[in-house]
Formats: C-alpha cells, structure tokens, sequence
C-alpha cells in the first residue's frame, strides 16, 4: 500500500551547509543558534510531556516479567517523558530527498505507542473475520485424519483472540489525539494521518505554528549573522576560515 | 517505529538519490570533456579551475625541463646552434607521428648523446618510432634499445621477433639487425596513421600541448603577479588564490555571483586573463609586460656547417674505433679460441708421445724378458728391482697427471699406488729382500695363465661325474617293472629293519624313535608298493597262461560264467623261488580280485 507522505515541513534551502558553515566558521554563532533553537523548542517538548501519563494507562503494561514481543515494550513514565526531545542534527535524506533540519520526536517505544495508538483505527484494530483452518494430518494411532481450528489473524488485523481487545486498550490509554496538519487551502483528497497524536503531536497542535515560526526566524537569523561575520572577515582582509 | 514518531519543524530537500546517480554518470562522462573546456575558460567551478592550472603548470614545468635537457645535451656536442632545427624536427614528428614531444626530447636526447650523431640520431628516431608502432613496444623502451644496440648490446632487440639466434644477434652487426627488424616492421607506421589509436593519440598530444601552453602562460602570469619570474613564485601566487577561492566558496553561496564573472572573464581575455582574473581577486592592478625578444649571437652559415661535419666525422671516428675496437676484441677471442683447441689437441698428443711413458713402457717389457731369461736368483733379485723402481716413476706421472686433471678420486688412487710401489722399492733397496716379495714383484710382470692344466683336468673329471650321472638316470628311466623272476618278493633275503630292543628302546630318545618309527614305515610302504606290482604281473601271467590252455575253454568274455566251466582243475602257479608266505598272499590277492570281477566262481584251493 502506497504511504502518503507527510505534512511538508517548512522548506528551508542551504540549511545543511548553513549549519556547516557556523560550526566551522563561527562556532560561537553555531552555538548561539543551538540555544535560541532550544528556547525555542523546549516549551513544545515540555508541554508533550505533561501529556504523559505518570503511571500506567493499563495497570499490567507496566510489569517488568512481560513476555514475548511486549517484552520491550513494559511501559515507564520516565521513559517516555524522556524520549519526547527535538534534534537539530540534519538526518539522512528520505526517500523524497528531504532532510530534517529541526525535529521534536518521540522516540521511546511505550512513549510512541501511547502518542499513536488508535490514530489510524480509533476503535481499535478490526478484527478479521473468524474463519476455519483445515489441516490434513495422518497419525499413528488414529490414521488420515484432519486438525481444525478457528482463527482471526491476518496482517492489519487484530491479533488478540479478543475481539475488543483494540478498543479496549485504546479506551484505557485515554488521552486526546490531535491532528497537527494544517490542510491548505485547496488542498485535495485524503490528508495525511500521520501527524496525530496524544503528546507531541497535540502540543504541537496547540502551539499553533507559533514554534515553527519561531524555527524558521532562528535560521534566518543565525544565516543572517554568519553573512555578517563574514562580509566583516572578508572586508578587514582576514581570512575566515577556521583552517 | 518510534523514528516515525516525529514533527519536522524545518528540512531542505538535498534531491533525490537518482539524481545523484545522474549527476555522478555526468560527472564522469564529461570529465575529459572537462579538463578540456577548462583549457578554453569554461571550467564548471573554482576548484575545476584551480586544478587544472595546476596540471596545466605542472605540465608545462616537466615539458620545459624536458627541453632543457635536450638542449644542453646539443650544446654539449658543440652544435648549439642546431637547437631550434632540433624543436622544429621534434615538433614536427610530434605532429605528424602523434607523439609526444616530452616522449620525443628524451629519446631524441638519449641517442644523441649514444651515437653523437644528429643525422643518426634522427634516423634511428623514426626508426625506433616504425618499430615501437609495429612491435606495440613503447618508443622509450625501443630508443633505449636502438642505443645499446648501436653500441653493440644487441641482447635487448631479441624481444622484437628478428627470427634471429642470440648467437646471430651477437655476431651479426647492429645495422644488419636493424635491417632485419625494420624489414620486418615495414608498413607498421603507416599503416598505424589510419587506425583510431592514431587519432586518439593526436587528440592526446593535443590536449598535453593546450595543458602545456596554458600552463607556460599561467607560469607567467602568476609569476608576476608574485612578484618574480620563476615558477615558485607562480605556484605560491597559485596554492593563495586557491586557498582564499576555496574559502570564497564556503560563505554560503556568495561565490556563485564569483564564479560566472570569472568563467566570463576567462572566456573574454584571451591572453591576458589570467593576470586579469588574479589581479581583480587581489586588488592589484596586474600588467604583463610585453616579453623581450633574446638578441643572441647567431654562428655564420659556414661556421655552422663546418660544425656539423665536424660533429659527423667525430660520430663515424668514434663509430669506427669502436668497430675496431670491436673487431679488436673478436680477433682476440678468436685466437684464444684457437689456443684453447691447440691446447687441447697438444694434450691429447701428450698423451700418445708422452717419452717418459714410452720410456718406463719400454724399460718395463725390457725387464719382462730379461726375467724370462734369468737364471739366478741374483738376477731376478736384480730385475725386481729395476721393476720397483720403474713403478714408482710410472706411479709418480700418474699422480702429476691425476693432479693436473684435478680429479679427487684419481689422485688419491694414484697416490695409494705410489705408495705402494715406494714400499716394495724400500723393501728391495734395505737389503731384508723376502722370497716372497721379489716372487710377487715378479709374478705382476709374468702373463696371466689363462690355461691351468690342473682346473682342466679337475673340470674334465667333473663333467665326466655328470655324465656317468646322467647315463645311470637313463639307465633307470628305461628299466622295467621288476618282476618276480629277479626280484622274487620283491624283499632281499634279510633286508629288514629288526625290531628296536626294550634296551635301547629305552635309551633312545623319543625324536629318534619316531624317526625309526618313520623309517620303518616308509620302508614297508616301499615293500608293500613292490609287492603290489609284482601281484600284478602275476595277474597278467595267469590271464596269459589260462589263454594259452584251451582246455578250459580258452578265453572268452563268460569263460568263467558258462556252464562248462571247469572244476577241480589244478593249476599250477609258477612262483619262482620266494618268500612262500608272500606267494600265497600274492595267489591270494589275485583270486580275490578275480573273484571281485567276476572272472571267478567257486573256491580254489591253495
């Protein structure tokens, strides 16, 4: 299935090499950006993170002795409180050619299933419909014969033999899922659904835009200050370079 | 899953991986295209530039060193006058040869200081070029060859497929290898002018050129831009514009309003632009001053003439000493091949009319008939020892000769015989003479005795042992079966094995009565066998003698089965004279057997 990209961040070009330019030319300007970029983003952060509930949604999520695929998956507070950041570190390109330049993410597990879960199926996975396995089997004692069970599994589908188990975990994490995308204006067709949220996505939300804003004039800025030490450098017959 | 989880506030679209791809493809696909557009002011991009300034530099420098060493090389032969004949014929074998001249100037150098010859030195040029084209061997390689071959090292030029032997490279001439290859290599440099090898190689030649004519210009330019004329000074003014057009490059795109402005006044100024260009990233305003023509003293016609010729007879002066030093060097190894043979030959003479041999050969047969003729023991003592003495001396040449062909195991023989014959000369000459030494001195000097009449006599006696043998096996091969008539029972009257006593039955050991044991046995199975021949040839008597006697009937097939069948007949067996126990045994076992065949019914009485 083909996945629909994103809500396009603000675009922002030289961004990569500006940020090269300021940690070799001017690290002290380099730093400076890193703080006002932090002032900027740690409200945002702050802010998702009281959307963390301090114990566990589901009172067995948070036993240590889980097994299996929920092993890593045991639910802390702390951790997910302390996986909800931002980076300023440019990423690897995705598939469309775009690297990150400023980013709030939530990157623990029990944190991302939190900010996700029940975004895309807020009743929770639907559950396959439950048909009947057939399997020829020949045994010893009985001869030719046959196994037959019912089952419900399939991929995008409920795994739980529980029919409401996914309505019921979505209804115990509770919380309220944000959409942060801003459709523009003559913008068709489905919107994208992966920018809701319970945590960053709704801080985000709430914010506004107001952090972006503030993002992109950080950037400005700081281009705008490096052009400046450099035209300074360049007058004065000195040379600019670190090397 | 949890990367996913993430608002991009700000990201820059860096383009898609396929692009790169694209780009990387172009990259290389124009990167000679590259260099050469650079040559024409149509660099891509600072650092494009700078590079290929750099080659361009670079190349020029080695290119000028490589005429300076050439040109050096002509002055040093005294005919300096010729170096602009000399760039005239380079460069133009560049252009119609497609090579290149910093390859042309090194051969060309190497040669003409091999043959001192400038008309020699030009013809093995193109000889060396008709060779390399046809053998696919690099014209250096092949120059270097030509040298050492002028020289007479002909080793090298066996890699060009003459057909010709080392031993014929060795003695044949340079000039008629020479010919041989070239006859062989004919065409090839022709030929050659058509294949694309050849254009690629003018294009090559032609690119090497632009690089080297750019970069003489950028050595002048930033020469004096630097503030002085040599090369350093361009290359320091170089790596500068580099560095500051580098960091130029970094502030953020402020160098792409730089970069067409420099492209644009590389494409503008023909002669001038780069003096231009590195005044303006400077601030100084560069002028190139027009280069001064060199005034210098040019030699008359005739002068230069007779400098040629002068160099050109030194050349073939040179030439021929080296001939006849040559020639020199050949007659000499000639001669010592000679003597080596005559060396040979006298030692093979030596040999055959070595006098001191002959003489001690002679003196020993002498003393041989003397021996024969002595008569006392005087005598013989006498011819004893002349024959140790003559001995000795023989051994003493064979130890010289042994040394002189330094074989270790014929030395040490000949040594073990000299001192042998030392010792028999130094018993005969301390006067304690044995008999038996003189009679062993004597005995090497007598002939073998081929013929024993002892041996002769003892192998006829032998032979005539074989023979009595082999009659007596005759003699019994062909003897019949023993019958009763000579051998009665078969058993010797008294031939028997008597009966081992209780005595020595006891003081016997048990081996050796078990041997007697088996030698009784065996005995009597021997018996026993006789005996059964001889009850055969009874048999057959009786079947004769009841044919013989018709009266029963005579014989037939149921003569002992009809109803005539006689009874209480007597009839008498003629025994002989035997053992009566072993007879009636014997009529026994016949009537037995008869009675087993059927030819018997009835009882007789014995």
């Amino acid at each position: 299935m083909k996945q629909r990209r994103p809500a396009m961040p603000a675009s922002v070009k030289g961004g990569v090499e500006l940020r090269k330019a300021l940690r070799e030319f001017t690290p002290d300007l380099a730093k400076e950006t890193q703080k006002e970029l932090g002032k900027i983003l740690k409200p945002i952060t702050a802010k998702a993170r009281g959307f963390i509930p301090s114990t566990a949604p589901l009172s067995g999520w948070a036993n240590s002795n889980q097994k299996g695929s929920w092993s890593n998956r045991v639910w802390s507070s702390a951790d997910a409180k302390r996986g909800i950041g931002y980076k300023t570190t440019p990423s690897k390109p995705n598939r469309s050619g775009f690297r990150s330049l400023v980013r709030i993410q939530n990157a623990s597990v029990s944190g991302a299933i939190y900010e996700t879960a029940g975004r895309k199926n807020p009743q929770g996975r639907p559950q396959a419909k439950m048909r009947e396995v057939v399997i020829p089997t020949r045994r010893l004692d009985t001869g030719v014969g046959e196994e037959r069970y019912m089952t419900s599994t399939g991929k995008g589908y409920g795994k739980s033999n529980n029919p409401y188990a996914g309505q019921q975990f979505i209804d115990a994490l509770g919380g309220q899922i944000t959409n942060a995308y801003v459709r523009k204006e003559g913008a068709v067709g489905r919107s994208s659904q992966k920018m809701k949220g319970r945590a960053i996505f709704r801080a985000f939300a709430e914010d506004q835009g107001r952090t972006t804003a503030a993002v992109i004039k950080a950037i400005e800025n700081s281009k705008t200050n490096f052009e400046k030490v450099v035209a300074k450098g360049s007058g004065s017959g000195l040379s600019v370079g670190g090397r | 899953m949890a990367a996913d989880v993430k608002i991009d506030i700000a990201a820059e679209f860096t383009g898609k991986k396929a692009f790169k791809q694209a780009d990387t493809a172009t990259q290389k696909l124009t990167s000679n295209v590259k260099k050469l557009a650079g040559a024409v002011g149509l660099a891509y991009g600072t650092s494009a530039i700078i590079a290929y300034g750099k080659a361009s530099v670079k190349a020029f420098a080695a290119d000028e060193a490589a005429a300076r060493r050439l040109t050096t090389a002509v002055e040093n032969l005294g005919i300096g006058f010729a170096n602009p004949q000399i760039a005239d014929y380079i460069a133009n074998l560049e252009k119609s040869a497609a090579v290149a001249d910093d390859v042309l100037r090194p051969a060309f150098q190497g040669l003409l200081t091999t043959t001192g010859s400038l008309i020699q030195s030009q013809k093995l040029l193109n000889d060396a070029i008709t060779i390399s084209r046809a053998s696919g061997v690099d014209l250096a390689t092949v120059t270097e060859d030509l040298g050492k071959g002028y020289v007479g090292i002909t080793r090298g030029l066996i890699k060009y497929n003459t057909g010709l032997t080392r031993a014929e490279l060795t003695s044949k001439s340079f000039n008629e290898i020479l010919g041989v290859i070239l006859k062989r290599s004919a065409g090839a440099a022709e030929d050659y002018l058509d294949t694309t090898a050849y254009k690629f190689d003018v294009l090559s030649v032609a690119t090497s050129n632009a690089a080297e004519i750019i970069g003489g210009g950028l050595v002048d330019a930033f020469a004096l831009v630097g503030g002085g004329t040599d090369a350093s000074d361009a290359a320091y003014v170089i790596e500068s514009i580099a560095t500051a057009l580098a960091n130029v490059s970094r502030q953020a795109g402020r160098t792409v309003g730089v970069i067409p402005t420099l492209i644009q006044n590389l494409k503008n100024l023909p002669r001038n632009i780069f003096s231009g260009f590195a005044g303006a990233q400077i601030g100084r305003n560069v002028v190139i001053p027009q280069k001064k023509e060199e005034v210098k003293l040019t030699l008359t016609q005739k002068k230069q003439e007779e400098l040629m010729a002068k160099l050109e007879k030194d050349a073939i002066k040179r030439e021929k000493e080296r001939l006849a030093l040559l020639n020199k060097q050949n007659t000499a190894k000639k001669l010592q091949g000679v003597i080596d043979k005559a060396n040979l030959a006298l030692n093979k003479g030596e040999e055959v009319f070595d006098m001191d041999k002959i003489q001690i050969a002679a003196a020993l047969t002498s003393q041989a008939e003397a021996l024969g003729k002595a008569t006392s023991s005087a005598q013989r003592l006498q011819v004893a020892n002349d024959v140790a003495r003559l001995n000795v001396k023989r051994s003493i040449l064979d130890l010289e000769d042994a040394i002189a062909s330094k074989d270790e195991a014929a030395i040490i023989a000949a040594t073990n015989k000299l001192n042998t014959d030392l010792k028999s000369l130094s018993a005969l000459t301390g006067q304690s003479v044995k008999l038996s030494d003189i009679k062993s001195i004597l005995d090497s000097l007598k002939p073998v005795d081929l013929i024993n009449q002892e041996n002769l006599n003892q192998a006829l006696r032998k032979i005539q042992q074989m023979l009595d043998l082999l009659a007596l096996a005759t003699g019994q091969s062909k003897a019949g079966v023993p019958a009763s008539s000579s051998l009665g029972s078969g058993i010797p009257a008294g031939d028997y094995i008597a009966p081992v006593s209780m005595t020595d039955a006891l003081a016997a050991s048990t081996d050796s009565l078990l041997e007697y044991a088996d030698a009784a046995n065996a005995r009597a199975n021997a018996f026993a066998d006789l005996l059964d021949m001889q009850n055969y040839a009874d048999f057959l008597s009786l079947i004769d003698y009841q044919k013989s006697v018709g009266d029963l009937g005579g014989y037939s097939p149921n003569m002992n089965s009809g109803a005539g069948y006689g009874s209480g007949n007597t009839i008498i067996v003629n025994t002989g004279v035997g053992d009566p126990n072993a007879i009636a045994e014997a009529i026994d076992q016949v009537l037995v057997n008869a009675a087993q065949r059927g030819t018997l019914r009835g009882y007789l009485a014995v």
